[in-house]
């Protein structure tokens, strides 16, 4: 089955659904008139150039431009990270990396390798939408996590310090910052993959099947998407927790102003 | 023995001088009050003591150790840093008196349930508080829970920032007592006069100095 396609002038009909919110919005005062216009605005250029840059790299489909792609966003995700919770770039930016990597490479190497188990492992038809719906989702858990993480041990340090003095080391002392951040980052994932297919029909399926995929292959890929979203998500704000705790205090136990640009 | 000495400390936040040319040493037994209005920086001496607040310039000796990198895991076995209000850390009264014994430094110190109770009664603390919830302890209660747990690992060393402010009767006279005994060593930042007895050295805040009374 061909997927119709959409032209502009088609697509520009769509802009019509933001009329009557955007109108109201504008009627009530509610001050986010012009970010939402903005907003749209960035989105459909953003998209538009993801969709002349993504189109040559799957003309080329190169292995290594495509590695290199996904590096690429990885870099970027990772930045966007720390810099949404203004935290210091030269502290913590290559211990986050490290955790992010080691988990993107393993979540997308089981993915590839033993769920889609394409001949062309390097494909970018594959490679690069999968790479970045676990990448998008890993950055959300990185900037949830960390936010909590570090935004809680500088709010109310109490914990922490009490548990210092105890005798506790610098990890031993932000274990229940490390669990709450952990708890918070997961929880809205879980809440929305235990309503998909009652309340949310997701994104990944929805695409397969005006692709023409069948219901039931489409609903596979996307219980396997969710549970490697899930698991990179948790994984990688884990990792990067841990691994930027390690540069995040002194000597002392104290931690780091310069951890907060 | 001295175990608390302060040389020429210099203390500093946000770049604003709080105090300078800090000096003071206290022995094994001794106790030392130190008064002064809000914001002079009598806290942040306590903190800096404990290794929570850089101190710009000096040097902080404790029991024998000068405040660094390398000893400030055995100094922070040492002393006991009870604050006006003290965090239990845990969802009842006998999480919170273990919790330093889930800590590897303390792991194999667990102290038994005879010793539990026998600091219990020593600041006058009823056997049941064990199973309570401890967000149903009062104030005067978490004080001395907080002692309690310095008691059982062993801390004869104390910084107190103003710990009997908010005590009831009964509870300042228990505190009072306990660290008024010839074995602890006391620092303490109050404004209570019957912290103040006849064996403790005044201290008080001026002009960004630490000044003795006589």
């Amino acid at each position: 089955m061909d997927v119709p396609g959409i032209d502009n002038l088609s697509l520009l009909w769509s802009y019509l659904l933001l009329v009557i919110p955007l109108w109201l919005a504008w009627k009530w005062e509610l001050g986010i008139t012009s970010r939402a216009l903005l907003a749209v605005f960035r989105m459909t250029l953003q998209l538009y150039l993801m969709g002349f840059y993504l189109g040559w790299i799957f003309r080329l489909n190169s292995p290594w431009l495509n590695l290199g792609w996904l590096a690429v966003m990885l870099l970027v995700a990772n930045g966007a990270a720390l810099r949404q919770r203004r935290l210091s770039y030269r502290l913590l930016f290559l211990p986050t990396l490290a955790g992010n990597l080691l988990v993107f490479v393993v979540t997308l190497g089981v993915f590839m390798l033993l769920v889609v188990r394409h001949a062309d492992f390097f494909d970018a038809r594959f490679l690069i939408p999968i790479g970045g719906m676990l990448l998008g989702n890993t950055m959300r858990g990185n900037i949830i996590a960390l936010e909590h993480f570090y935004g809680s041990l500088r709010r109310d340090p109490g914990t922490y310090v009490t548990r210092l003095l105890l005798g506790a080391t610098p990890a031993e002392a932000s274990q229940p910052y490390l669990h709450e951040a952990m708890r918070l980052t997961v929880m809205p994932h879980i809440a929305s993959v235990a309503t998909v297919g009652i309340v949310s029909m997701p994104g990944m399926m929805t695409g397969q099947m005006l692709a023409g995929e069948l219901p039931m292959g489409a609903i596979k890929y996307q219980i396997a998407m969710l549970i490697a979203v899930f698991s990179s998500m948790f994984l990688a704000a884990a990792l990067s927790v841990l691994f930027s705790r390690a540069r995040a205090f002194d000597a002392y136990g104290r931690l780091k102003p310069e951890v907060f640009r | 023995m001295k175990l608390i000495e302060l040389e020429q400390v210099v203390l500093k936040r946000g770049g604003q001088l709080l105090l300078e040319e800090v000096n003071l040493t206290l022995r094994a037994g001794e106790q030392a009050v130190i008064r002064g209005p809000s914001g002079c920086g009598k806290s942040s001496l306590l903190a800096a003591v404990a290794g929570l607040l850089p101190v710009d310039s000096g040097r902080i000796v404790l029991a024998g150790k000068t405040l660094g990198p390398d000893s400030i895991q055995a100094i922070r076995g040492r002393i006991a840093f009870i604050g006006q209000e003290p965090l239990l850390g845990a969802e009842t009264v006998r999480g919170a008196l273990l919790l330093p014994f889930t800590f590897r430094a303390h792991r194999r110190t667990l102290p038994d349930e005879a010793r539990i109770r026998q600091v219990l009664t020593e600041l006058r603390l009823p056997e049941t508080v064990l199973e309570r919830a401890a967000d149903q302890i009062s104030g005067g209660e978490k004080q001395r829970l907080a002692i309690a747990r310095a008691l059982l690992l062993g801390k004869d060393i104390f910084l107190a920032d103003e710990i009997t402010s908010a005590l009831d009767a009964e509870s300042r006279q228990a505190v009072l007592t306990l660290l008024g005994r010839p074995e602890f060593t006391l620092l303490a930042v109050a404004h209570d006069p019957e912290f103040i007895t006849a064996r403790s050295r005044n201290y008080r805040v001026e002009n960004r100095h630490l000044l003795a009374e006589e």
